[in-house]
């Protein structure tokens, strides 16, 4: 039968796959979401705005 | 006895676990590995690698919304001026909320392009009144951003808001220090002119050279 040890170090050496599996697809999904990034659309729009209010002395002229 | 071979059925189950977890580490490490070669590209022996750059065309306005608020022009003046080039002094004659930092526009791009400004409207559609203003100057904010059309810009010189393109740069830089262009608005508001709450979009087009 196999021996305790050669488990442990089956088992030890699956976690440390795992780990680096865990690694890789991490630096994977930031390559995607830079990629994304890079071809994002920027706006070639601007606006103004204010608001205008009559001169002070309008309403007492008008009154 | 009995314990002895228990011990030894735990070490069994133990042992099938062990490689359960293997089997699936090894998948999901094929996996990932497989998803990492696609993204970067690999190659074996000896060979060409053909890649084609695609040439972007983009600008962005990173600041692109100038608000005054609400104000009136000072009792008794013909008008007041709104400059967002002028400084401490952008709001002459009127008590509107002061803006000095313009418009901001960069070429985000990968191609140096021809750069195109237009406005939705003129000067007495949106503020009517005698004698309205509504003009752009355009000036580098990075040193060597925009070779500017000599023919539609001169250097500190407001030109009036058009709703027809005006080209401003013949060659509007990508260089990541070089590649932005700054546009500061004035307005000339008559004390009758329209009231209420105005706005405009101004629109930047970029074609690549």
């Amino acid at each position: 039968m196999v021996s305790k040890k050669v488990i442990v170090i089956l088992i030890i050496f699956s976690l440390l796959l795992l780990v680096f599996s865990l690694m890789i697809n991490i630096s994977v999904s930031n390559n995607e979401i830079n990629d994304e990034q890079e071809i994002s659309n920027g706006s070639p729009e601007a606006s103004i705005g204010l608001i205008i209010n009559p001169p002070a002395n309008s309403g007492a002229a008008a009154g | 006895m009995v314990a002895k071979n228990k011990n030894k059925q735990a070490n069994k189950l133990l042992f099938y676990f062990a490689i359960a977890l293997l089997v699936v580490s090894l998948f999901i490490f094929f996996v990932n590995v497989n998803k990492f070669f696609k993204i970067t590209g690999k190659a074996t022996g000896t060979g060409t690698a053909n890649l084609t750059i695609e040439s972007i065309t983009n600008i962005n306005f990173t600041t692109a919304n100038i608000n005054w608020g609400s104000g009136s022009v000072t009792a008794g003046q013909a008008n007041a001026t709104l400059d967002t080039s002028a400084g401490a002094n952008n709001v002459t004659r009127g008590n509107w909320t002061g803006n000095t930092a313009g418009l901001i526009i960069e070429n985000i791009g990968n191609v140096n392009v021809t750069l195109l400004i237009k406005s939705g409207v003129n000067a007495s559609t949106l503020l009517g009144g005698t004698s309205p203003l509504y003009q752009f100057n355009f000036t580098n904010a990075e040193v060597g951003s925009c070779t500017f059309n000599v023919s539609t810009n001169a250097t500190g010189t407001f030109y009036d808001a058009s709703t027809t393109d005006r080209q401003v740069c013949n060659n509007f830089d990508i260089a990541q220090t070089n590649d932005t262009l700054r546009i500061d608005v004035r307005l000339a508001i008559p004390s009758n002119s329209k009231t209420g709450a105005i706005g405009d979009i101004i629109t930047a087009t970029a074609t690549g050279i």
